[in-house]
């Protein structure tokens, strides 16, 4: 029984969650959002919130309106830059005319990717892994330690056999056959 | 105690040559997996060695060949962290440079793309189509906005590690030579945009105290949705305390919203 209750209240929080994500908003309740976004100083993310209410209420005339305001006032203001942007850029910087500085910028452009490209030709960069490749049938230090003791051994037996051959051979005396 | 001590110090070197047999084995068997091609092969048995700078090193090269630059990154980091000796340590920070530096074009490139992307966005349709446009157009900017940042820093990152380089081995010409082009291309990055938007801090500052107070109270409505109440309190506390003109254009944004939740 005890079991029972629990899973019927896990259930009902279970379909309490569903419910929850699953809520469709209502346009009332987008427009609200993107308001107070927009009186926040947020326009972009008012604009977020009218994108996801317009997704869901394609005709609503207030969600609408709205975004028809906002975005008016978007492009007021982006004119409004480009204009000032327009306006530093038409400055004379160094008494050179407009047409002349373009000519020299292309010029100077070019020559930048004519270096540019030299440059890119004369990189050294390394190909990925390039220094450190795995080292294939790279020997173990105890390995190595083993095969010089090996050897080590091998040059005491051959020395001890030199030293034998080269130790003097026993005089036999020759009796002369006068 | 004399034989505990032997005993412990056997022990020793018996674990020593164990991890030392494991590292060679995983390096004998990533090697020769590497030489056929098979690079998952070569990297499952770097990685699944003891820890080591040499199967660190290399299964930093298998992830950098297989484009995995965030944990080839690691394994080079670990590498250069845990090599006994300045040449195998410059080696690692060498590799690490390259990740660093790849990263950075990738994510310039990138940059450049979603800049293009976003700048050929022309609103076009109806209503619904042009702010989800304007969103779009936002997203790929942001995107530009923090690739760009991740181009910088990538680039640093890379300076930073052939920097390391040369510490180590000052002879290394191809590290000098890498750092030269790395420390060209950040001097050749545009300067981030100062942030002309967003929320002025100071905005308020030149109200006066009443005016303040409307501002808050006003503030507060507008948290509640409730837009024209919020209208109404402004435009009656412009006749109050005339320093709340200087918020016109909080008011402006109050009258344009509700004429917008007029009902059509």
């Amino acid at each position: 029984m005890r079991t029972l209750t629990l899973l019927l209240v896990m259930f009902g929080a279970m379909t309490m969650v569903a419910q929850d994500t699953t809520a469709v908003k209502s346009p009332m309740d987008y427009f609200n959002l993107a308001a107070k976004q927009y009186v926040k100083e947020d326009k972009m993310s008012a604009l977020r919130t009218l994108d996801q209410g317009l997704q869901q209420h394609p005709q609503d005339a207030r969600l609408r309106r709205l975004a028809t305001e906002l975005l008016k006032e978007q492009q007021q203001q982006q004119q409004q830059q480009q204009q000032q942007q327009q306006q530093e850029q038409d400055k004379p910087e160094d008494g050179r005319s407009k047409e002349e500085q373009s000519k020299g910028g292309q010029e100077q452009q070019k020559q930048e990717q004519q270096a540019e490209q030299q440059k890119s030709e004369q990189s050294k960069e390394r190909k990925p892994g390039d220094p450190g490749q795995p080292r294939p049938g790279e020997i173990a230090p105890q390995d190595a330690k083993r095969i010089l003791d090996a050897l080590d051994r091998q040059e005491q037996q051959v020395q001890s056999r030199m030293r034998q051959r080269q130790q003097p051979a026993p005089k036999v005396p020759v009796d002369k056959d006068w | 105690m004399n034989r505990i001590a032997y005993i412990a110090v056997v022990m020793l070197a018996a674990c020593g040559d164990a991890h030392e047999r494991s590292v060679d084995e995983a390096l004998r068997i990533g090697n020769a997996f590497y030489q056929a091609g098979e690079l998952q092969k070569a990297l499952d048995a770097y990685t699944g060695s003891p820890e080591d700078h040499r199967t660190s090193f290399n299964a930093g090269v298998v992830l950098q060949e297989t484009g995995q630059w965030t944990e080839a990154v690691e394994r080079y980091t670990l590498a250069s962290n845990v090599a006994d000796s300045a040449t195998d340590r410059a080696k690692a920070l060498y590799n690490l440079g390259h990740v660093w530096s790849d990263r950075a074009m990738l994510a310039d490139s990138t940059a450049r793309q979603a800049g293009e992307q976003a700048r050929s966005i022309t609103l076009d349709g109806d209503i619904n189509e042009q702010v989800r446009l304007v969103v779009l157009r936002d997203s790929l900017l942001t995107l530009e906005r923090e690739l760009s940042q991740l181009t910088d820093s990538a680039l640093l990152q890379s300076e930073d590690a052939y920097r390391n380089v040369l510490r180590l081995t000052p002879t290394e010409e191809d590290a000098r030579h890498n750092l030269a082009l790395v420390m060209e291309r950040i001097a050749a990055r545009p300067k981030p945009a100062t942030n002309a938007g967003g929320k002025d801090p100071n905005k308020d500052r030149d109200l006066g105290e009443k005016a303040k107070l409307i501002m808050a109270r006003a503030d507060e409505l507008v948290e509640k949705y409730l837009f024209q109440e919020a209208l109404d309190v402004m435009r009656q506390g412009v006749q109050q305390d005339p320093t709340l003109q200087q918020r016109k254009d909080y008011m402006d944004k109050l009258d344009m919203i509700t004429k917008a939740s007029r009902p059509s």
